[in-house]
């Protein structure tokens, strides 16, 4: 029993531990995909900025609702055939 | 017109304007052959040009190639080979073909829409193409146009004139072709497949082809609403992306306000996905062989399916990201940047899995087999050298160089196309009933995996001592003089690949006449494409339509005799039903309208998105006097018509078909006043001196306002049809429940617009 309790405890902390990996390395992968873009957006005065973010933001968020969402309707019909 | 499921008489129904998904699908495949052809050319073109670039050139107008002769090169190769080719080969090309087999349906859900679908996307191709005959020729802005040189008309070079426009139109009609393409993918796979095909039973290519159209449905919507603004900043005077002060050629340009960062912003909202949308259906084809000829399960297929639908994801992160913490306290952006860097996640399982499958396989080395080797080649290839690109300070020295262009054809280019080598030698047997010569395939193989390494190999040692990209004519720079010798050698191993691809066009031609005959099921493979004729008949299964049983790779399975056990036979003890007939579900109709409406949303979202970075930008941005009154007597009357249109739904349900046509021609006459509000108060702008191009604000407001009610327009036209003729398919509460979703989320849409006019006052 404490085996087994032993065990998953190992595992979570494995996980725990991969995560914080990801957490230490994230900030210095600043502009992951594109570094021209985020320069260019960088070098904008902090008005133009901001908007950039909102705008991203409208973009962003219904776009992985969608996405999201299109996942639950097909789960929502996994079993049905035609 | 005939119905779907029978098979049509004559030549010009059977093969030209065919409803038959199979016939559709090899349409597109025929279209991508003759795209990749003149892809090809122009890259030869270009190389030649690099390594001689003073050679007289008999169908160059002055005999020797210019500056912007090369780059209209680039552009085009590039466009072309992007969107006529990567997008439409793997996904448009198989996926038509093959997904409704694979699930066991008979047919597309809507197979005028997909027919529809390709005759826009060849309409697009060849407007593409009309640009090398225009006067100026081809754009010259790069297949990512971007602004201000595509903005600003013919003064900015030759082919950025009439060229460009023409690129823009392409890619308009393009772009709408493609988001009824993907609709229609989703709601077949959503709602047609067989019985006791169950999600986890999907293929892996289904799952592949099911993701990379929600990513076209949601991408391609907002490249729609770019293009539209950019058409708009050249040839009606806005300045959406045209800042003040351009000075071109001694002449000031008369735009101000706009950004080109706004063009980056919307662009690559679509670009980044458009990565995935080339290389998952490629992932699910490799997938799909590797277990065929591995004569093994596929390694964590519930993994894989996962990790699809998480890169499709997670593409969209990445591309809110690179841009979003720009300016940010840099620990503000840990939960983006986490989410971001795991997109290797997902990425790293697909690898992982895929060498699993092959590990104590009984490896068959086929053809296709080959070639789905030879892309985990490559995606571990091209994998690798984005990691330096993902680093900023080596991403800035290199991000003009040769080392992206190498990079970026080998991860999407070659990678793709290798996967559509692997499935175009695995499917023809059962697209043509034939099979390709191996000896030739293998001999294609090994020319072109050894060619493309040898082409864009050395692109990154260029890149990595200097090689700029997109010169026409490095020679001249003394500092690139060392490099000429491996540009030579790139430009050689590009004219021997090239000429291997003959080696594909023989064996693929020769075989569809003089191919060996091949049997129903020469690999034996388990999934449904493979229990029926090659090809297969009209309604695909001969009217025995399949049920599922299993998983779709149960090969070698301990116990049993047979190396493989196909999907629809049933295991000992379990009595066979008989699968539903033929046809397409009525709750198919409104998942395809549901899908339309996401990318409706995505495409005004993209507007509102624009809008507010403009503003951001915006020096000159003054807020618009809205013409409120009458406005907001429109936004009543539509309402209203919501509440029209529920009667005339509960009239229909109560069989009062008199009640039902009355309330249903009332709606249709509201939404007509909506329209004839809207128009009053664009009269009423213009009359104070206000068009399209006065300020931002206003050139947003008729966008909007012209985009809204085009799709109001295009719901009465729906009302006004199903008025005069019924559609044969559908029954009346199904037309009702689909004009009723449309109608009032159209509706719904408008009220948040108008809020958003208001509030931005």
């Amino acid at each position: 029993m404490s085996g087994k309790i032993f065990k998953s405890a190992r595992k979570w902390l494995a996980a725990a531990a991969c995560i914080l990996l990801l957490g230490v390395t994230a900030p210095h992968a600043i502009a992951q995909g594109c570094a021209m873009c985020y320069q260019t957006a960088a070098a904008s005065g902090a008005p133009v900025r901001e908007a950039l973010r909102h705008g991203i933001l409208i973009l962003l968020l219904p776009a992985i609702s969608l996405f999201l969402g299109i996942f639950a309707y097909i789960y929502r019909r996994r079993n049905l055939a035609r | 017109m005939s119905s779907p499921l029978e098979s049509p008489k004559g030549f010009l129904r059977r093969f030209v304007f065919s409803t038959d998904h199979k016939v559709v699908g090899l349409q597109y495949l025929f279209l991508a052959l003759a795209a990749v052809t003149i892809g090809i050319v122009l890259s030869l073109l270009m190389r030649f040009h690099l390594v001689w670039p003073a050679a007289h050139l008999p169908f160059v107008g002055s005999g020797i190639m210019t500056p912007e002769q090369y780059l209209a090169l680039v552009t085009m190769h590039g466009t072309i080979m992007v969107f006529f080719v990567l997008t439409v080969a793997p996904q448009s090309a198989f996926g038509n073909y093959f997904l409704p087999i694979q699930i066991g349906a008979p047919e597309m859900a809507f197979p005028r829409l997909n027919m529809l679908s390709f005759w826009l996307t060849l309409l697009a191709f060849l407007c593409m193409l009309a640009a090398f005959a225009v006067p100026g020729g081809a754009p010259i802005s790069g297949w990512t146009a971007y602004p201000p040189l595509s903005g600003l008309g013919e003064v900015t070079g030759p082919g950025e004139g009439m060229g460009q426009t023409i690129w823009i139109v392409s890619i308009f009609i393009f772009c709408v072709a493609s988001l009824l393409g993907s609709l229609n993918f989703i709601s077949t796979t959503i709602d047609m497949r067989a019985p006791g095909m169950t999600l986890m039973r999907m293929p892996l290519t289904v799952w592949a082809w099911f993701v990379t159209s929600i990513l076209s449905l949601l991408a391609f919507s907002v490249l729609l609403a770019g293009g539209i603004l950019l058409l708009l900043d050249r040839s009606a005077g806005t300045s959406f992306f045209l800042p003040a002060g351009l000075v071109v050629n001694g002449e000031m340009q008369g735009h101000s306000g706009g950004s080109p960062l706004l063009w980056q912003h919307l662009f690559w909202f679509f670009g980044h996905p458009e990565v995935y949308i080339a290389i998952l259906p490629g992932m699910g084809v490799v997938s799909h062989v590797l277990a065929n000829f591995s004569r093994k399960p596929v390694f964590g297929y519930r993994a894989m399916a996962l990790a699809l639908c998480a890169i499709g994801f997670l593409g969209f992160l990445v591309w809110g990201h690179h841009m979003f913490v720009s300016g940010m306290n840099p620990y503000s952006g840990l939960t983006f940047s986490l989410l971001t860097i795991s997109i290797g996640v997902p990425s790293a399982i697909k690898t992982f899995n895929w060498l699993g499958t092959l590990w104590g396989g009984n490896i068959q080395f086929h053809t296709p087999m080959l070639f789905a080797i030879g892309f985990v080649s490559f995606f571990i290839t091209g994998g690798l050298s984005g990691i330096f690109l993902a680093q900023p300070a080596v991403d800035t020295m290199l991000h003009a160089t040769y080392y992206v262009v190498g990079h970026f054809h080998i991860v999407m280019g070659v990678a793709a196309i290798f996967g559509i080598f692997a499935a175009t030698y695995y499917w023809f047997p059962k697209m043509f009933g034939r099979s390709m010569n191996e000896t030739l395939g293998k001999l294609h193989f090994w020319f072109t995996f050894v060619g493309v390494y040898c082409i864009f190999m050395p692109m990154h040692f260029v890149g990595v001592a200097g090689g700029i990209r997109r010169y026409a004519d490095s020679t001249g720079a003394k500092y690139l003089a060392a490099l000429q010798p491996l540009h030579e050698f790139m430009t050689i191993a590009a004219f021997i690949t090239a000429a291997a691809q003959l080696i594909f066009f023989w064996n693929f031609f020769r075989s569809l006449r003089n191919g060996v005959r091949a049997p129903a099921n020469p690999w034996n493979a388990t999934t449904l494409e493979w229990i029926t004729a090659s090809p297969p008949p009209p309604d695909n299964f001969g009217s025995q339509f399949p049920s599922v049983y299993r998983g779709p790779y149960e090969y070698s399975v301990p116990g049993e005799t047979a190396d493989f056990l196909p999907q629809n036979l049933a295991p000992a003890g379990v009595v066979r039903t008989s699968a539903s007939p033929a046809g397409i579900p009525q709750r198919a109709y409104l998942t395809g309208t549901i899908m339309l409406l996401a990318g409706v949303l995505m495409f005004f979202m993209a507007l509102a998105s624009a809008d507010i970075v403009r503003r951001g930008f915006s020096s000159d941005w003054r807020p618009l006097d809205l013409p409120l009154r009458v406005l907001s007597l429109s936004t009543a009357i539509l309402l209203a018509s919501s509440f029209t249109l529920a009667r005339s739904r509960s009239r229909l349900l109560a069989n009062d078909d008199a009640g039902f046509r009355h309330w249903w021609g009332v709606t249709a006459i509201l939404g007509i006043f909506f329209l004839a509000g809207l128009a009053i108060g664009w009269r009423q702008l213009a009359a104070t001196g206000i068009g399209l191009a006065t300020s931002s604000g206003s050139s947003f407001f008729y966008v909007f306002t012209a985009a809204h009610g085009t799709h109001v327009l295009a719901g009465i036209a729906a009302m006004v049809a199903v008025a005069l003729r019924a559609p044969r398919h559908l029954t009346r509460a199904t037309v009702a429940a689909v004009v009723s979703t449309y109608w009032h989320a159209i509706n719904a849409l408008w009220v948040l617009l108008f809020l958003f006019l208001v509030l931005e006052r």
